[in-house]
């Protein structure tokens, strides 16, 4: 294993190995090359997609890629049986979590039923998972070239600060 | 067939659902369902059943807070191209369902491959045959090592050094700086 900064490129392995163990047999077992090549596929396959979809937002001169440029990528890169569920998914999202910004911004400060988590990021992990088992985040946005062009949405306000450029044209796939 | 069996096997987004918990449970079950012996779904029928569910879990989803995957991590990943200035706050929500998605399917496909070949053990030439055997994974194949091809002209000491020396095995499939060189052509890779 290599530095951290190398860890940062792949999911953690905890993770990996989770999902696929939900749709093995009870008794199949996983050789440690196999967990590594997933974890360089994952990465791949986000960069992927990730690319096309960046492509879209730069011929539509916009700076922010979107979910549906995801989405789009998707179907145009041949994972259209993924776009489908996604879809769905997204919907459900934006019923359940994605109110408009403004709206956002007033029931945070107004202690929403469904409260943000205080930590950094804007979800919970599931039981037993260890961030710091798989490397420290060795965060330096001017060493790695993270976030350099969009600073605000490395903390929990950024968040809420990244739904504002989209808050008037946001499109439902459905 | 379409069975339900009682498994333990949920997800973060099935929580309140026992009954998708179920439908995820049927996805292993055509592997080693008793009641299914002599014949066990083909590939393309798992992968149909695969998809079903999927779509069903995606409407079913309430809990939005959990994730299979660190969303910190797949904004990190997102960075790496340079290119891409800002991503929108569904963006990394929406990679870690596809991601899980993906592993699913890499994992279904690659198994497929462990089975035909009565091997106990899905290793990483499995994946590589899966992969190659998919057309909508060939952006992945210039990131798979290429020795993988080797071992299949001698299955049975590949056999024996899985199981006696994984140590060695794991020196051989750790091609880390592989990904790294390749990175950078991601940002022009065109789409087949």
């Amino acid at each position: 294993m290599a530095g951290v900064r190398e860890q940062d490129q792949y999911m953690p392995i905890a993770n990996v190995i989770r999902i696929m163990r939900r749709i093995l047999p009870a008794h199949a077992k996983i050789s440690d090359d196999a967990k590594e090549t997933i974890q360089e596929c994952v990465s791949e396959y986000i960069s992927f997609i990730t690319a096309e979809a960046n492509e879209r937002c730069q011929r539509e001169q916009r700076k922010t890629v979107t979910a549906e440029d995801v989405l789009w990528a998707m179907e145009k890169l041949g994972f259209d049986n993924y776009a489908h569920p996604l879809s769905l998914y997204l919907h459900r999202y934006r019923k359940t979590e994605g109110e408009p910004a403004s709206a956002r911004r007033a029931s945070a400060s107004a202690s929403p039923s469904m409260q943000m988590h205080p930590r950094t990021h804007p979800h919970s992990h599931p039981p037993n998972y260890s961030h710091h088992g798989f490397g420290m985040f060795d965060f330096d946005p001017s060493s790695q070239g993270f976030y350099r062009d969009d600073a605000s949405s490395s903390g929990s306000g950024g968040f809420v600060a990244s739904f504002d450029p989209y808050a008037n044209i946001k499109r439902d796939p459905l | 067939m379409d069975q339900n069996k009682q498994g333990e096997a949920a997800e973060g987004g099935n929580i309140g659902h026992p009954a998708h918990g179920k439908n995820q449970e049927e996805q292993s079950n055509p592997m080693i369902a008793p009641t299914n012996p002599p014949k066990k779904k083909s590939l393309e029928e798992q992968l149909n059943d695969f998809w079903a569910a999927q779509r069903e879990e995606a409407k079913m989803t309430t809990n939005f807070k959990t994730h299979s995957l660190p969303l910190s991590r797949i904004k990190k990943i997102i960075k790496t191209d340079k290119d891409v200035k800002m991503i929108s706050a569904e963006t990394p929500v929406v990679f870690a369902k596809a991601c899980e998605m993906f592993i699913k399917e890499l994992t279904i496909r690659a198994w497929a491959n462990t089975e035909a070949r009565k091997g106990k053990i899905l290793s990483q030439r499995d994946l590589v045959s899966a992969i190659s055997q998919t057309a909508s994974f060939d952006f992945l194949d210039d990131i798979m090592p290429k020795d993988a091809g080797l071992p299949r002209t001698s299955i049975a000491s590949t056999e024996n050094a899985y199981l006696n020396m994984p140590p060695q095995q794991n020196v051989a499939g750790l091609p880390y700086d592989a990904p790294t060189m390749a990175f950078p052509n991601l940002n022009h890779h065109a789409p087949n």
